[in-house]
């Protein structure tokens, strides 16, 4: 067979493979397929975790990496569940809230919100107000005001004799009483 | 005819693999079908919240695992929603941070000073104690210092003197001094 009979055999079948003018029927090199399925991705593999996340690969069509949802919070790299960061919030303080001006104490919950007075001056000796805490100042005040209260001058100016008054208990104490001796 | 062209084909083909060419090759559909065996399926379009896991059932190497779902909230938190306590998700950053910021800050205050509340939740304010080296009036006060300033006022008022009014200890007589108006070791800073 001559050359020209063997190219023009060639010729005929690419002609005929042309014709269909698709991919589907068109034959194609051993180099090709195996150049393109080299820039596709091997199967990753299998885990027995069910938590187990892909990572991409430190180099391109490696094998890929992997990195454990944990469901509770640790000192390592893995991620972590919704519920594992609920659990873990739920232990945390709240934003504290309170009576403005009100000392924090402790109730059988954690915080109470309502707290602890400090006793105010220029309120009335309610008994909330004999419950609240009290500040220095008005200690002293109300020491003041319990001596002057229950010892009073009996001749003015010279106060050389005193009357000691009977007081009634949380009547004289009052820290917002004015101390009318001085 | 027909037997010669097939005889130029087998030729030509062994001609190619003479030349050692592989783009010259033609391949057959068993060898490509073998070469795309160990390759990854096509990821299903499920969005950009589910994370890519890997399978853990046997045979499915080329496929990927059942996909976890990525999640933008914890709960209302800001209704002190952290109730989903066992969900798998995961959560995003922005989730994470609100969840937080829910919480107290770190509280810091000056050493032994008493912390008081304020109108911002979240906020705290301070108070002093009393101590003897300090003047605050408006600190809260301890027990002991109390204890001192009844001492000092008693003291300061009532003093033990003898018939010539002076100071002494054997004094019969005691001398109420109307000048209890500041009690000097405990708060220098009352007004009176």
């Amino acid at each position: 067979m001559s050359v020209k009979t063997l190219m023009f055999v060639g010729v005929l079948a690419m002609v005929s493979v042309g014709a269909y003018a698709t991919g589907e029927n068109v034959l194609t090199s051993k180099g090709y397929v195996d150049t393109e399925v080299g820039k596709k991705q091997n199967d990753i593999g299998r885990k027995t975790n069910t938590n187990t996340v892909v990572t991409y690969p430190t180099t391109a069509g490696g094998t890929t990496g992997e990195r454990t949802i944990s469901t509770e919070l640790g000192n390592d790299t893995n991620l972590v569940t919704r519920g594992a960061i609920n659990t873990a919030l739920n232990q945390k303080q709240g934003k504290i809230t309170g009576t403005n001006g009100n000392v924090a104490t402790y109730n059988a919950g954690g915080l109470d919100t309502t707290g602890k007075a400090i006793y105010n001056a220029s309120g009335t000796y309610s008994d909330a107000q004999k419950a609240a805490l009290i500040e220095a100042g008005n200690v002293n005040d109300g020491i003041v005001n319990g001596f002057n209260a229950h010892l009073t001058c009996a001749n003015p100016p010279d106060c050389t004799l005193w009357n000691v008054n009977s007081l009634t208990k949380n009547t004289a104490y009052v820290p917002t009483s004015a101390n009318s001796n001085n | 005819m027909r037997k010669i062209s097939f005889f130029c084909l087998f030729c030509a083909f062994v001609a190619q693999f003479a030349y050692g060419d592989n783009n010259n090759v033609p391949t057959s559909l068993s060898y490509v079908e073998s070469k795309l065996s160990g390759k990854l399926d096509k990821l299903p379009g499920l969005g950009n919240n589910k994370m890519l896991m890997y399978t853990t059932t046997s045979d499915t190497e080329h496929q990927v695992g059942t996909p976890r779902d990525i999640v933008n909230t914890l709960g209302d938190v800001s209704n002190g929603d952290y109730t989903d306590t066992t969900g798998s998700a995961v959560v995003e950053r922005g989730a994470i941070k609100a969840g937080i910021d829910a919480k107290q800050d770190a509280i810091s205050g000056t050493t032994d000073y008493v912390a008081v509340y304020t109108s911002t939740a979240g906020t705290l304010d301070e108070k002093p104690i009393y101590g003897t080296n300090t003047n605050y009036a408006d600190a809260l006060v301890t027990a002991g210092s109390v204890n001192d300033a009844i001492v000092d006022a008693v003291n300061s008022e009532l003093t033990q003197i003898d018939a010539s009014g002076n100071a002494s200890a054997n004094g019969m007589l005691w001398k109420i001094s109307d000048d209890i108006t500041v009690l000097g070791t405990v708060d220098n800073n009352s007004a009176d």
